[in-house]
């Protein structure tokens, strides 16, 4: 604290008046001395002011009514701000020049977030409004399917991707195989992505680290809220109890595609496909959340989650069936004590569980296979504030359980052996400690530094293995007997120019490790795909990425923008060669691993309005990713599958008048490459084909228009209806989602012919849902 | 393994019929590939070498008659050493086969325990491969099952008993007097003793196609018929290609397969493919019923 005059602080939390939650990134400014700050990641803001005289105090977030008011007090306070969300009143919002924009003057960059009202706005697909699925529009993210939820962010892999639910790690964030996200749309506050200057509190994955949280109830009275759809159809209910002091939500969600789609489509089908009429599909997840306030010093809020999917299929024609289940458990519980107005502690206690099975028989083969990652999670961080800083530090320590996968095979009567591949046990942690400060008025840097370990420990079986791939002895390792320990420095560096009030230049550099890797059975992401520890023969995988982009606001602060460029490099990444569950001859998984490195660059434009009847962006991305494994592609470098060069996307609501709102989005990507064969040849009379290199080739650009109306009645005592049509792939594009060889002809009446067919997945798809609140 | 994989194909089938899907016509403009020496030989213990020699060609090319007879290496030099005896094979035309054309031996016929060495070179460019047969594995039993409530189709049951001290390898054929004209590969291609404790294996044996281009018929045996059964083994290089041969035919442009593997060929030189010994025993089944 500085000396001579005397300071006082003010400090409390920003919160969204609308539903409760804590507003992470809002500015809060001090007129008169021009000093200023944001409210941290749980809302919590720390502002000293000279302690004499009356204060003109600007509470800013975009999207929100601003609060400008004066503080006239001569000792430190606690004072919660609560903010309107502008959306609803359907007008254009003047902002004073004064308040900084937090895009602009935050430290952080390469940061997107968006709200639930702006997921909610956007076209859905069969009505489903996915949070994971908008991110998937900004610029560096793509999706690794279409429709599907996982993603690829700035070439990194679908694993590199940290996603975190109320502080828990989810490990498959998929329904629907992977065609919906886990993520009830109706419950959560919106999702937030970080792609580069990835503050020290996060570890363990390369890409990103996408947070979503559950929204809590701040009325009163009961709320309840639902969708009724094609794909899926949910309630959730709300309110808050205890004089505001506690709130809880419960929610519910079960598929409808068993229930609406298959009844209409099976008549249609059912002479040229046999599989959709014999089989069977539903998911369903629940959620529950609660948080209290204990005093004026304690909060506490505890969530759950749990949802299954389950999948059946039976062919007569085979005598064959099929069955496959997965799905996510979570459970987290977080309790935040805050020491006096500058030192606040927030200590978290979680459990993650993903798990997969798949049963199936012909005649008399019975096939079952069980994956699982189980893992217990403590964390606890420190946040101090002071004049020109905001402290963080703090430790996590997870304890893994993979099962990666356990597979048993009897046939006809007689169990074959696969070694038990038994549970293999890990410790992850991290110990960290971050600090954002002001070096000047214009000069910012936020720095961390991660220290982070992995150690693989007992029981565990090793197999001993002959030239012949024939075991010979095995070594059993005891309880907590550590078989391989890995340990890390990660350097994070993020910093700040303000050039004016409306532009700044941001850099970055961060340094991560990660010991945990998916194990892909496939090109595309599934859910049989296996999570693996680090083990003495897999190495963790690292990573560097330097970012550098210029911020500007324009037309005040109606129009934010950005043009970032980056260079990312990962070591030891991994590429299964021949699928997870395809190891014929060999059970070790390493036989299978090709270890290589990969870099990827570009440049990402994005300008985005939040504000006014028009909200939405439009994103531009320009990249290239490369990959280079010693036993892949004869250890030439290639084009990684997702390396696609253009990347176009906007997304535009239109609010008309307090009843109806138009939306929109459009895309354009290049096509993804593919590895194409270039000859064939005959063996045993059958066709062979012959490749000229991984990668080869690409697939047409993929490009879609979607377009939705929504007409949203609000009673006046609040009650909400709102209709929505939304029209998918509206031109009908055929978009490619594989490419396959179709050969016709008979080879011994010497006349055969191959032509490549594309195969699409979504055709023009139009679709009505209907959403309550009451 | 084949049950591992139809479940990898279920779910693919699976992904797509949950969401409707259509396809179109597509054009790529690919360059021809370097032109090689294609092997495909065996040589079994009792019998003489078969190696069939073809040419590679441009992926989209057609293949008709007459593009056939330019894919068949007629004129070149084939060459066979078991490491005391050399002999140079001749051609000859077999319409069983296809294409029907292959390079015949005469005086040396395999044994197991020996070595064989094949050389083929055809316009300047040359092959060398070299493979071994080991000592054949005799089949305990085996016999003919019916389907639960099926009056007449079913599937063969072979047992036999795995040296436990040595890694094995064996390939499974099957021939339908009457009905084939020659040995069909099983199913399964090929498949290793790992997953099979105590030594005895017992496998159920469904009827594979003569050739995945043409798959007119179903999977099943038929009361009546007599199948001889032939068990042969095989040296870990002709496992592997054996066994990557047969991904990339289930699984060459299945998106939910990893497209990274490749064949694993023991040929050397300017080709590629496979040259195969086999330590061969048969046993015969007629499908009663009882």
């Amino acid at each position: 604290m500085s000396s001579g005059q005397e300071q006082i602080s003010i400090s409390g939390r920003i919160i969204d008046s609308s539903n409760g939650t804590s507003l992470t990134g809002a500015s809060i400014l001090d007129v008169g001395s021009g000093k200023g700050t944001t409210s941290d990641d749980s809302g919590r803001y720390r502002l000293l002011i000279n302690g004499d005289s009356e204060h003109r105090i600007i509470i800013s977030y975009l999207g929100f009514e601003q609060i400008d008011t004066i503080i006239q007090t001569r000792q430190s306070s606690v004072i919660d701000f609560y903010l309107h969300p502008v959306s609803i009143e359907y007008e254009e919002v003047r902002v004073t020049a004064e308040a900084r924009s937090d895009y602009v003057s935050s430290v952080q960059m390469s940061e997107i977030r968006l709200k639930q009202e702006e997921i909610s706005g956007l076209p859905a697909i069969l009505g489903e409004s996915d949070p994971i699925r908008f991110l998937q529009l900004t610029p560096g993210v793509q999706s690794s399917t279409e429709g599907g939820i996982g993603f690829f962010v700035r070439g990194g892999g679908v694993d590199q991707n940290l996603v975190l639910f109320d502080n828990a790690v989810i490990y498959n964030p998929g329904h629907l195989l992977g065609f919906v996200s886990v993520f009830n749309p109706d419950i959560i506050t919106g999702v937030s992505l970080i792609k580069s200057g990835i503050p020290a509190r996060y570890g363990g994955r390369l890409s990103s680290v996408v947070r979503i949280n559950s929204e809590l109830g701040r009325s009163d009275s009961l709320r309840v809220k639902g969708q009724i759809g094609l794909i899926s159809s949910r309630i959730s209910l709300n309110r808050s109890f205890n004089r505001d002091k506690g709130s809880f939500v419960v929610s519910a969600r079960r598929a409808s595609v068993d229930l609406f789609v298959k009844p209409i489509i099976t008549p249609l089908v059912k002479n040229s496909s046999p599989y959709f009429h014999e089989s069977t599909y539903n998911f369903y997840d629940f959620n529950a959340g609660i948080s209290h306030r204990i005093g004026d010093k304690d909060y506490l809020n505890v969530s759950a989650y749990y949802g299954k999917d389950k999948y059946g299929m039976t062919r007569s024609s085979v005598r064959g069936e099929s069955k496959m289940n997965w799905g996510n458990a979570i459970v987290s519980g977080r309790w935040t004590h805050v020491f006096s107005d500058y030192l606040s502690l927030g200590t978290s206690i979680s459990y993650s569980h993903y798990d997969f099975g798949l049963t199936g028989n012909q005649s008399d083969y019975a096939f079952g296979l069980v994956s699982s990652i189980r893992d217990y999670t403590i964390k606890s961080k420190v946040n101090y504030f002071s004049e020109n800083h905001k402290l963080t530090g703090g430790l996590d320590l997870t304890r893994h359980t993979f099962v990666p996968n356990d597979i048993d095979v009897d046939a006809g009567g007689l169990a074959l052996n696969f070694l038990d591949f038994n549970e293999l046990y890990a410790y992850e942690g991290g110990v960290f400690l971050e600090d954002e400060f002001r070096l000047s008025d214009q000069f910012s840097l936020a720095a961390g530094i991660r220290y982070s370990f992995f150690s693989q420990v007992g029981p565990y079986k090793e197999y001993i293995y002959d030239e012949s791939s024939l075991i010979t002895d095995s070594i059993m390792y005891p309880r907590g007997e550590s078989l391989a320990f890995y340990h890390h420095l990660e350097p994070r560096l993020s910093a700040r120019y303000q050039v004016n009030e409306i532009s700044s230049i941001k850099a970055s550099y961060m340094h991560m490790a990660q010991y945990v890797h998916l194990a892909t059975s496939a090109t595309v992401s599934l859910p049989m795909d296996t999570w693996i520890p680090s083990t003495r023969n897999i190495k963790p995988e690292y990573g560097d990425q330097w970012t550098l982009g210029y911020f500007r606001n324009l037309f005040g602060k109606q129009y934010e923008t950005s043009l970032e460029g980056y260079y990312k490099s990962s070591r030891n990444q991994l590429e299964f060669i021949r699928g997870v569950i395809n190891n014929s001859l060999n059970m070790s998984l390493e036989d299978n691993l090709a270890v290589g490195n990969s870099r990827s660059y570009g440049a990402e434009f994005f300008l985005r309005k939040k504000t006014g009847v028009l909200t939405g962006w439009i994103g531009y991305t320009i990249s290239r990713t490369e990959k280079e494994f010693e036993r892949i592609n004869e250890g030439k470098v290639y084009p990684a599958k997702f390396d696609r060069r253009h990347d176009i996307s906007i997304a535009g609501i239109y609010k008309v008048n307090k009843l109806w709102s138009f939306s929109s989005v459009f895309i354009y990507v290049s096509g993804n490459a593919f590895t194409l064969p270039v000859g064939r040849y005959i063996i045993q009379g059958n066709l062979v084909n012959e490749y000229g290199g991984v990668n080869n080739f690409r697939m047409p650009a993929y490009h879609r228009l979607d377009l939705s109306a929504t007409r949203t009645r609000v009673t006046p005592r609040g009650n909400i209806s709102s209709w929505n049509f939304s029209i998918y792939n509206v031109y009908n594009r055929a978009n490619p989602f594989f490419i396959f060889f179709e050969t016709s002809g008979d080879l011994e009446k010497y006349s055969l012919d191959i032509q490549p067919k594309m195969v699409s997945l979504f055709p023009i798809i139009p679709s009505l849902s209907w959403r309550f609140e009451f | 393994m084949n049950w591992r994989k139809i479940h990898k194909v279920f779910i693919g089938v699976a992904v797509c019929t949950v969401l409707a899907s259509c396809n179109q016509d597509l054009e790529f403009d690919l360059p021809d590939p370097d032109s090689r020496i294609v092997v495909d030989g065996w040589i079994e213990n009792g019998s003489q070498a078969k190696v069939f020699l073809t040419a590679n060609s441009p992926y989209f090319a057609t293949i008709d008659s007459a593009s056939l007879r330019d894919l068949v290496l007629s004129r070149a030099k084939v060459t066979i050493d078991d490491g005391e005896n050399s002999e140079v094979l001749i051609l000859r035309k077999d319409n069983r086969y296809f294409p029907p054309y292959y390079y015949a031996g005469n005086d040396i016929f395999g044994e197991s325990g020996k070595t064989y060495t094949l050389t083929a070179e055809y316009g300047g460019k040359k092959v060398l491969a070299e493979t071994s047969i080991p000592e054949p594995v005799s089949i305990d039993t085996s016999y003919f099952v019916l389907l639960e409530g099926e009056d007449s189709l079913g599937y063969l049951v072979l047992e036999f008993r795995d040296p436990p001290e040595e890694k094995n390898y064996y390939r499974i054929f099957t021939q339908r007097l009457g009905l084939d004209d020659k040995f069909i590969s099983a199913f399964i291609m090929a498949i290793n003793d790992q997953y099979f404790p105590g030594g005895k294996i017992r496998l159920s044996l469904f009827r594979a196609p003569e050739t995945y281009l043409s798959t007119k018929d179903d999977n099943y045996f038929r009361i009546g018929e007599t199948t001889v059964i032939k068990l042969s083994t095989i040296d870990r290089a002709s496992f592997e290609f054996w066994n990557s041969y047969q991904d990339e035919l289930l699984n060459a442009t299945n998106p939910f397969a990893s497209s990274l593997s490749e064949i694993k060929s023991n040929i050397t030189g300017d080709g590629y493919g496979i040259w195969s010994g086999y330590g061969s025993t048969v046993d015969t089944v007629f499908a009663s019923g009882q």
